[in-house]
């Protein structure tokens, strides 16, 4: 009788994520010395000077811009063979799990032979042949652990040797000269404009040195480039991020107080780790990790509103991908949020076991927003018009094309979701001005599509609406000319309308009950999530579907007003400030 | 007529900008709770000893295999419009079966929950017919209401994947509350 081989034990892999976070936190720092050494060598001077105590003083920053050069070239160094190591044990720990699968495949047909050994039962006529495969497969296994073995003795050794390299000063400073001309690689990116392709091609191009340095030296370009892979944008962004965090933090834990713009760009900073957190403990269907990317983070666009994305899962990878366009109002101190919502549209999406999903939260345009500053009142009324909506598509589209030219494998399931006065943006970028080309578009409490836009075939892509009956916003979609378009609703513009919840009536003093009916298209539990879900899983066909508006809005608003009475209408008017009254008197004519 | 519709518009429009005020009135939930320094800190520690409970009970009743967790709360804000004291507060944690099929897991870890002494629901049915959900709530000694919930993904290998988190409802942070949630 065939004797039955049993599997070798699983060695234990101790590599987790958390090696990345350290090659983070040293690129972070990597970040802060390489802007001391630009500081350092904008304010030196010429080698060999001699004379007057403040040349003298630029002289010996000169001296000290060479050491910390030294510093920078070999974090960049270190970097670079960190990188390579993560990315391989990366690769090896899939391997591991592969393996750790077949061993659990093995020690069941280990039992179930060994049963059928013991068994009283007549001959077991197959019993032999399938010990014999099973032999043949414990054999395949074992070699395969053993490769693993010494794949990562490898890994670990190229790491200690490439470290070694680079941990004493002498050997530093003479990095220095091997350290990639930055100034060039960033002349030539500029040369190739915005083209997401071209630019990728490039990257690719590129020696691991060379990104690094990039990397390392101009995060916040590196980080908001379209084409450029997502892990290189989001370890660029993540240690702008990280550096600028630790500065503020640290002025704060010195008692200075922070000015008001200082302060700004803290809890942008605390909002974005926060978004970034969603994933924090959370699993896909293959019970990985979820990850986490930071695909965009410039805190100082849109006159400090500061741009942001985040994306749940990889959309280089993906077999679904979702973008978030938020609507008025939205900041980068409030990504997080757009981020929960971002989050639960995956969630929902992977629940229907379509295939892997990612969703972006993007806040990449200059959202209309208001305050009571006379910019923010200029800023605010924004609202009424499209021309921010026709700024924020051309972001889109850019964003959108990286994505596609950064895709490994085929084009994924696509779907853009606007919300607010984001889905006029998400229209004006996929209709007849635009060039974004998706194949789902959803439009949320959507105020219109863009005036250019009066159907849905406008669009390039299935278009689904959802719009409550009491949002407000989505009631301003009218065929005149001083709206944002159609209201996407109405039977006349032809979208698959899905049912949505309304948690509240509108009144028109309950401003807070009209802004939560507004807000409330991506709560957990509701309706509306489900049917973003659904479409997002490419399940469109299945949504929810109820009949379109027939009566136009101002029947609606009629209808209301009669309903509140003039006293409640009358009160929102008169709480807004002159200037805001006098701007629309001039472009409506009243008054 | 077309006058009379833009006028309504206006006023609309108007009063939802004296709503989205930042140095007026400014936008605010609903509905939140309002938290201090001192309950934010017991709910944090009693969620994080309800997720133990939470991952532990339905785990073990599925026979499942608990994944990674780091035992450290998120937060994020209620809506993206509202001020960033306006928070929800969550922790997540999460386990695989092994030899399992969706509807037994939902099915085994409502019990567990019966028998924690929660009220459990079933439901979700993302995939028509098939309920991937279980749901329960409960109050936190500070009054917070927390909203318990497992959602059992169809794992790709077969192997389902659950996830299960607890959130608070939207929290209303005083300032040192805020600030003990900065990294």
């Amino acid at each position: 009788m065939t004797l039955i081989d049993l599997p070798v034990e699983m060695p234990d892999c101790t590599y987790t994520t958390a090696g990345r976070s350290v090659v983070s936190g040293v690129r972070a720092c990597a970040t802060v010395i390489s802007d001391v050494a630009g500081t350092m060598h904008a304010n030196a001077a010429p080698a060999g000077i001699e004379g007057e105590p403040a040349e003298v003083a630029q002289h010996a920053m000169t001296e000290t811009a060479g050491q910390v050069d030294a510093a920078a070239a070999a974090m960049i160094t270190g970097l670079t063979a960190l990188d390579a190591y993560c990315d391989r044990m990366d690769e090896l720990k899939s391997t591991w799990h592969d393996l750790e699968n077949m061993k659990g495949a093995l020690d069941i047909s280990v039992t179930s032979l060994r049963s059928r050994q013991n068994s009283s039962e007549p001959v077991d006529a197959t019993l032999d042949t399938d010990i014999r495969a099973h032999n043949s497969k414990v054999a395949t296994y074992d070699t395969d652990v053993s490769t693993w073995t010494s794949d990562v003795t490898a890994a670990e050794n190229r790491v200690i040797a490439a470290l070694g390299r680079a941990d004493t000063v002498l050997e530093a400073e003479g990095l220095v000269g091997s350290v990639p001309d930055v100034p060039t690689l960033l002349q030539e990116l500029d040369e190739l404009g915005k083209d997401p392709f071209a630019i990728n091609t490039w990257w690719l191009a590129l020696s691991a040195a060379e990104r690094e340095a990039l990397k390392v030296s101009d995060p916040s370009i590196i980080g908001n480039t379209d084409g450029i892979p997502i892990q290189d944008r989001d370890d660029a962004n993540r240690a702008h991020l990280s550096a600028l965090l630790n500065t503020l933090a640290q002025m704060k834990d010195d008692g200075e107080t922070l000015s008001e713009d200082q302060q700004e760009l803290y809890d942008q900073a605390q909002s974005v780790y926060d978004g970034l957190d969603q994933a924090k403990d959370e699993y896909d269907l293959n019970g990985d990790p979820i990850p986490a990317y930071l695909m965009l983070y410039d805190p100082y666009a849109a006159d400090g509103d500061g741009y942001g994305a985040i994306a749940f899962g990889n959309p280089e990878t993906a077999d679904h991908v979702s973008v978030n366009v938020p609507g008025f109002g939205n900041k980068l101190t409030g990504i997080d949020g757009l981020a929960g919502s971002a989050f639960d549209v995956r969630e929902t999406a992977e629940r229907h076991g379509n295939g892997t999903v990612a969703s972006i939260a993007w806040m990449g345009y200059d959202a209309p927003e208001f305050d009571s500053s006379v910019n923010g009142v200029v800023d605010g009324l924004g609202v009424a018009g499209e021309y921010k909506a026709e700024a924020g598509a051309r972001n889109l589209e850019s964003f959108v094309d990286g994505l596609r030219a950064t895709r490994q494998g085929e084009d994924p399931h696509m779907t853009v979701i606007g919300h607010s006065y984001g889905s006029t943006t998400v229209g004006k970028a996929a209709g007849q001005d635009g060039t974004l080309d998706v194949d789902d578009i959803v439009l949320v409490g959507s105020p219109g599509a863009g005036e250019e836009n009066p159907h849905a075939s406008d669009l390039r892509g299935n278009v689904y609406v959802g719009s409550a009956g009491d949002d407000f916003v989505s009631r301003l979609g009218s065929t005149g000319d001083v709206s944002l378009g159609t209201d996407p609703a109405s039977a006349g513009f032809g979208g698959t309308r899905f049912e949505v919840d309304t948690p509240g009536d509108f009144a028109f003093d309950d401003w807070d009950t009209n802004l939560d009916i507004h807000t409330s298209y991506f709560d957990r539990d509701s309706s509306s999530l489900a049917n973003v879900g659904m479409v997002v899983a490419n399940d469109g066909g299945d949504v929810d579907e109820v009949d379109h508006r027939q009566a136009p809005n101002s029947v609606w608003y009629a209808q209301e007003a009669a309903e509140d009475g003039w006293r409640a209408t009358e009160a929102g008017y008169e709480a807004v400030e002159d200037g805001v009254k006098d701007w629309f008197k001039n472009r409506f004519g009243l008054g | 007529m077309t006058r009379i519709r833009h006028a309504i518009a206006v006023i609309l429009v108007l009063a939802l900008m004296v709503g989205c005020e930042d140095g007026g009135v400014e936008a605010e939930p609903k509905e939140s709770v309002k938290v201090g320094a001192a309950d934010l800190r017991s709910t944090r520690s009693e969620i994080l000893d309800l997720i133990g409970t939470a991952v532990t009970s339905a785990s073990s009743a599925a026979g499942g295999q608990k994944l990674p967790s780091s035992d450290e709360i998120k937060s994020s804000g209620c809506d993206a419009i509202y001020p960033r004291r306006f928070r929800y507060v969550e922790v997540s944690g999460g386990f695989r079966v092994p030899n399992g099929d969706r509807a037994s897991v939902v099915g085994k870890i409502r019990d567990a929950w019966l028998a924690e002494g929660w009220k459990p629901e079933v439901g979700g049915e993302e995939v028509a017919g098939e309920d991937d959900q279980v749901m329960s709530t409960k109050k936190a000694s500070s009054g917070v209401p927390l909203t318990i919930r497992a959602i059992v993904l169809e794992g790709s290998s077969g192997q389902p994947v659950v996830n299960i988190d607890i959130r608070t409802s939207c929290l209303e942070l005083s300032q040192d509350a805020l600030d003990s949630l900065d990294r």
